[in-house]
């Protein structure tokens, strides 16, 4: 469960506040979009409740663990065991092929050998156990984005952060992409929290929260409503 | 982050490559220039340590003038002016008491062998053709006790001296410029004697031209007897059993003694001030060419970052933190660095072996080469560290990078 109390988030330059005080909680086993203009804030906000970046104030909570509090050290194990990202650009690593892209988390704890098998199986499940020893540069930008996908699951992480996976996909590519972003959090344990522009993707999800402004304005878990805060 | 290291590095080759032969090239140089030189320095210094004394006693050359004089011809006056003031040398420098020397360093536990000579200026003269240069009186049984002279004769052999009877082995530069052949008559002369005739019974070759066109030697007894100096020395030369004391014993005795008493490293003072330059202007040398490789690496490794800022965020977010990411970096540095440090340990080898079979100058079968392992090392611990050096500057900058600057960019 990711709890947010009063998050908010300044820049210095321009000296701005993007993020006013937001107040939310992620259930576990969700599939959360969190939809909004350009400018909105919804990157700023993933990018704060995932570890990348610090907010200025406010706290988030880990099942009940707060961020803040954390060593660096644990930051990056939490990182590494915890969590998957995909971004909308860029990627892969370009000098490593597909298999070696999904590996390359668990190198980090020197456990790539041991998750090969489960590496392929996550290639499979995306359709792309024929291009394996594929090069980035040798795949389309919807198979890239599925090499991602495995990548971010290699560790068996309980939250997956996506900054618009589709944005840069055709349709056909993007539905297959968010398909199989659903199915992972069937599990009921691992939540998917993804930013979308796509009106049709947003309505995939059982927990939509809407910025606008640096506000929520709208914070929906399906069947129940909360009024934003 | 070795793998990805080296997925890095083989995902530019030429750069790379580049950069390898830059390292190799400043490595081998190195090695190749110390290889040689050193080679050739040590040459010429066992050359001075054993072809020569270690350690050389010799007369004083004692000048005349009004000081010499006056207090023994005036000696109660008080202010003495002289018209002319007396000038010149003492007609002969000669070692006064050589027995009481012989005595001594009999004595002295640190002495090998010692041998005594009389050296002298003189004229060598054949069929119209003259030229100066020393003739050296030695006593040749000790002569080669002393000095590693018989290993250097190209006919005859140094022992044929010992029976006297105006014998003489000359230095082969000599008996070329002479136009003289083994058993020809050599006329030498000191300018104040007769010229008398010497048979030519042995040529040798130090490879030290100076010595090898102007010196001649002899038995001793001949040379008192061509000179008029019965019975006179000039010189001692001495080996010690280990040339290391050569400084100490050289200080110990001259304190004693109003002989000049010289060790070898003093005696040849100018050539080993030449080597040391020599050393700077090497040193000097890669040391540059290291330089420049490392700016290569730098560089290289600075733009690398740079394009690669994408790719740090990506790994950032896997978990990997700060350090890895140096690590990543400098890793291709030192993969770098030691690949071209090792290239470069075989070229200068190569190109010191080749040089080896180079007859250059007066050297005995080709240039003498070093191949000391310090040589080696130093190269290859030279290149690694200029290479660790120049790629942690552009690692640690990468390793300070946020993962969220680098993530957002690409917005
Ligand atoms: N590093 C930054 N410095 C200053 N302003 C920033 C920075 N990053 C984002 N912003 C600003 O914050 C606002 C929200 O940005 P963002 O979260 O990327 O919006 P969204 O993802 O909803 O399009 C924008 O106005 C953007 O200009
Ligand atoms: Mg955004």
């Amino acid at each position: 469960m990711i709890k947010a109390v009063d998050l908010k988030k300044s820049f210095n330059n321009p000296p701005l506040e993007i993020l006013h005080g937001l107040n939310f909680q992620i259930n576990d086993g969700s599939f959360v979009s969190v939809t909004g203009r350009s400018g909105s804030g919804k990157s700023t906000l993933l990018y704060c409740i995932s570890t990348l970046d610090a907010p200025t104030s406010g706290q988030v909570f880990f099942d009940g663990q707060e961020l803040g509090e954390m060593s660096s050290e644990d930051l990056h194990e939490f990182r590494n065991q915890k969590m998957g990202f995909i971004f909308q650009f860029h990627y892969l690593l370009p000098e490593l092929n597909s298999l070696e892209n999904v590996l390359m988390p668990a190198r980090k704890t020197g456990r790539h050998l041991e998750k090969t098998e489960r590496a392929k199986e996550l290639l499979k499940i995306v359709g792309l156990e024929q291009k394996l020893d594929r090069l980035p540069r040798e795949l389309s930008g919807g198979e890239q984005q599925r090499v991602a996908i495995a990548r971010s699951l290699i560790m068996n992480p309980k939250y997956l952060f996506a900054d618009e996976p589709t944005g840069n996909l055709d349709s056909a590519n993007g539905e297959l992409v968010m398909e199989i972003l659903k199915s992972i959090t069937r599990d009921g344990k691992t939540s998917v929290i993804y930013v979308t522009h796509d009106p049709d993707f947003a309505a995939m999800a059982d927990h939509s929260i809407q910025l606008a402004d640096g506000r929520i304005i709208l914070d929906e878990i399906r069947g129940q409503t909360t009024p934003p805060r | 982050m070795l793998f990805l290291a080296f997925r890095h590095i083989f995902a530019r080759k030429r750069q790379s490559l580049l950069t390898l032969l830059g390292v190799a090239l400043g490595t081998g140089t190195f090695v190749a220039f110390a290889a040689i030189m050193t080679g050739f320095q040590d040459y010429i210094i066992d050359q001075l340590v054993n072809n020569d004394a270690h350690v050389r006693i010799s007369a004083k050359e004692t000048f005349l003038s009004s000081a010499t004089f006056t207090p023994q011809v005036f000696p109660s006056a008080q202010h003495v002016f002289w018209i002319t003031p007396p000038s010149g040398q003492k007609e002969s420098s000669k070692i006064t008491y050589p027995l009481s020397w012989y005595s001594r360093l009999e004595k002295d536990s640190r002495v090998l062998a010692f041998a005594p000579q009389l050296s002298s200026s003189v004229i060598f003269s054949k069929s119209g053709i003259s030229k100066g240069g020393a003739l050296r009186g030695v006593t040749p049984l000790s002569q080669v006790r002393v000095t590693n002279i018989e290993k250097y004769m190209l006919q005859g052999r140094f022992q044929d001296l010992a029976a006297a009877g105006n014998r003489v082995l000359v230095g082969e530069g000599l008996l070329n410029k002479m136009g003289a052949r083994m058993g020809d008559n050599l006329l030498i002369s000191d300018g104040r004697n007769a010229p008398i005739p010497f048979k030519i019974i042995g040529v040798f070759k130090l490879g030290i031209v100076n010595v090898d066109d102007s010196t001649a030697f002899a038995h001793i007894r001949d040379v008192q007897q061509a000179i008029r100096r019965p019975s006179e020395i000039s010189d001692i030369a001495i080996r010690l059993t280990d040339v290391e004391d050569a400084q100490v014993f050289a200080a110990q005795y001259a304190a004693l003694a109003k002989e000049k008493v010289l060790s070898w490293d003093q005696a040849n003072e100018s050539i080993l001030s030449v080597f040391s330059i020599q050393d700077f202007t090497r040193s000097f040398i890669s040391i540059a060419i290291m330089v420049v490789a490392a700016f290569g690496i730098y560089n290289i490794l600075n733009i690398v970052v740079n394009q690669k800022r994408k790719d740090i965020g990506i790994l950032r977010s896997m978990g990997f933190d700060g350090n890895d990411i140096v690590t990543l970096f400098l890793l291709q540095g030192v993969v770098l660095g030691s690949c071209g440090g090792t290239l470069g340990l075989i070229m200068g080898f190569t190109v010191s072996k080749y040089v080896g079979t180079l007859k250059i100058g007066g050297m005995m079968g080709g240039m003498v080469i070093n191949y000391s392992p310090s040589i080696y090392i130093t190269g290859f611990l030279v290149a690694l560290g200029a290479s660790i050096i120049s790629s942690y500057l552009p690692a640690r900058s990468a390793g300070k990078l946020r993962p969220i600057d680098i993530v957002r960019g690409g917005e």
